[in-house]
């Protein structure tokens, strides 16, 4: 058989099994305020900023048997930020995402494997790349008010271009990097309107930590850049770190299609050299589903 | 205007068996009102009438009802019906559905399809009989299986009326997906006229209604 014959006989299965793609699918604005958009350790590099995020994803299923669910989507997204406007994004994610319930009914347990790429253009191009994503996540329903997440995730991010060395022998492709993560997260009503989630993850990995000329941080980093979207004189470093990551929200369940949250992120990073940062993130989000 | 008489999707209405049943008889109905705890109308509830005499045996007749499934949501949220019925679960959504129960009122499983199953599914146990679809969660629906052909349930009003009834004393109890407490503990006796209508009226003390979401939120990023 011919490889389009084969890639024929594939697309009519699912077709067989498919649900009609929508166009819009789900749709999303969030405004995120982030006291360390640097990254930064010292007070000096230290700076926030307030973003303004919209997002529609479109998405067909295919019920491929009784456990089993492919679903394919596509998710534009757009970030503005008031400040710092070098950080301003575009990004078109496709995602393909499997999930396989163990069993029968609502609180049978599940595992869910996604792969994903999206190109992100910056209004500063420095970061403009590729970023992919291999996730995997068990769930597991124990009430109509209680769910439980288990997941595990790598993500890589390469940049187009790679900036000019600022250091001779040391790279300057500060925007490749590449992590993964443990998570453990919960979901529970804590009235039929009110959800609220609280999850924990632990991340290994690289991080941009972009700050003035420092040389703790220039002897623990693998690249270095200059980094103009956060003014004259600074410098991206990349570092391996252990972040981690805790995250607080309470939605507002508005109807069956949409949401209202806030959440609290706490992030605490430690890279090599007893270098650290910190960042708390607040994020107050709608969701719609269609 | 009232409340329906009977639900309306079903088929064979258990009004025309009550006809038949007090051909012989002159008969009377009951007003029911359904009200929550905090004094609100409350939809869904199924309110069911026993004769006190016995003479109006459940799942005798061939009743046909329907579940329907509209937009990833059962239709109606409470299906009551009787003994021996049997009920159509067509599907009218564009994607499959996989219906099935663990309830012991009625164990089954109605792989994934779309359009109309190749069968209707009998119920021929008394109870409540909870519904879900092994694709979306958080789709959920009751089917009540009553032990007499004389019931009905309340519309947005939070009112039906159950009848026509032949005349007697009859065991009358109420049932509600969030009812906090026993069903046998709504029930009280009702002497219903030959002619005429009686009026009743139920408060309900209610469990929260907490269902799964179906309602997208945020997985949250940021690191």
């Amino acid at each position: 058989m011919t490889r389009a014959a084969r890639y024929l006989l594939l697309l009519a299965g699912l077709h067989a099994a498919s649900a009609p793609a929508a166009l819009l699918d789900q749709a999303g604005l969030e405004l995120r305020l982030d006291d360390n958009l640097a990254r930064a350790e010292l007070e000096r590099d230290i700076t926030g900023d307030v973003a303004l995020a919209a997002s529609a994803v479109g998405s067909a299923g295919y019920q491929l048997g009784d456990s089993d669910r492919l679903k394919l989507s596509v998710d534009l997204s757009a970030t503005a930020y008031r400040r710092y406007v070098g950080l301003d994004m575009a990004s078109l994610r496709l995602t393909a995402s499997h999930r396989h319930k163990f069993g029968l009914g609502a609180y049978a347990p599940a595992l869910s494997l996604s792969a994903s790429v999206a190109r992100q253009e910056f209004r500063d191009s420095a970061r403009t790349g590729w970023h992919y994503e291999l996730d995997a996540a068990l769930s597991r329903r124990i009430s109509p008010r209680l769910e439980l997440q288990l997941g595990y995730g790598f993500q890589m991010r390469r940049a187009d271009d790679e900036d000019p060395r600022v250091v001779p022998f040391i790279a300057a492709n500060v925007f490749d990097t590449s992590s993964r993560h443990l998570r453990i997260r919960a979901n529970a009503l804590i009235t039929p309107r009110y959800l609220v989630s609280a999850g924990y993850a632990i991340h290994k990995g690289d991080i941009i930590s972009t700050t003035l000329r420092n040389l703790p941080i220039f002897l623990a980093s693998d690249a270095i850049a200059a980094d103009p979207t956060f003014g004259p004189e600074r410098f991206a470093y990349t570092l391996t770190a252990m972040t981690h990551d805790v995250q607080l929200s309470i939605s507002r369940l508005i109807d069956d299609t949409a949401s209202m949250s806030l959440g609290y992120q706490f992030i605490d990073s430690r890279a090599e050299g007893g270098i650290r940062y910190r960042a708390n993130l607040v994020r107050a989000s709608y969701l719609r589903q269609f | 205007m009232p409340s329906t008489l009977r639900p309306p999707r079903l088929r064979w209405p258990a009004a025309l068996a009550a006809c038949l049943l007090a051909t012989a008889a002159q008969a009377g109905e009951i007003r029911v009102e359904v009200r929550a705890d905090d004094g609100e109308p409350l939809a869904d509830a199924v309110i069911v009438a026993v004769p006190e005499q016995g003479g109006a045996a459940a799942g005798a007749r061939r009743d046909r009802a329907v579940m329907d499934q509209e937009d990833k949501e059962f239709v109606p949220y409470v299906l009551p019906i009787t003994v021996g019925t049997q009920v159509d679960f067509p599907n009218h959504d564009s994607i499959r559905h996989h219906v099935y129960s663990f309830s012991p009122a009625k164990r089954f499983e109605l792989p994934l399809y779309i359009g109309q199953p190749a069968a209707p599914v009998r119920f021929d146990t008394p109870g409540v009989v909870v519904l879900g679809c092994n694709i979306h969660d958080w789709m959920i629906a009751y089917v009540y299986v009553a032990d007499s052909p004389f019931f009905t349930r309340s519309g947005e009003d939070g009112m039906a009326t159950l009848g026509p009834l032949p005349a007697g004393r009859y065991q009358v109890r109420v049932w509600h997906p969030r009812l906090d407490g026993a069903e046998a503990d709504t029930a009280r006796a009702l002497d219903v006229p030959a002619t005429g209508a009686l009026s009743a009226r139920w408060q309900l003390g209610l469990k929260p209604d907490f269902r799964i979401p179906r309602a997208p939120i945020p997985g949250g990023s940021g690191y």
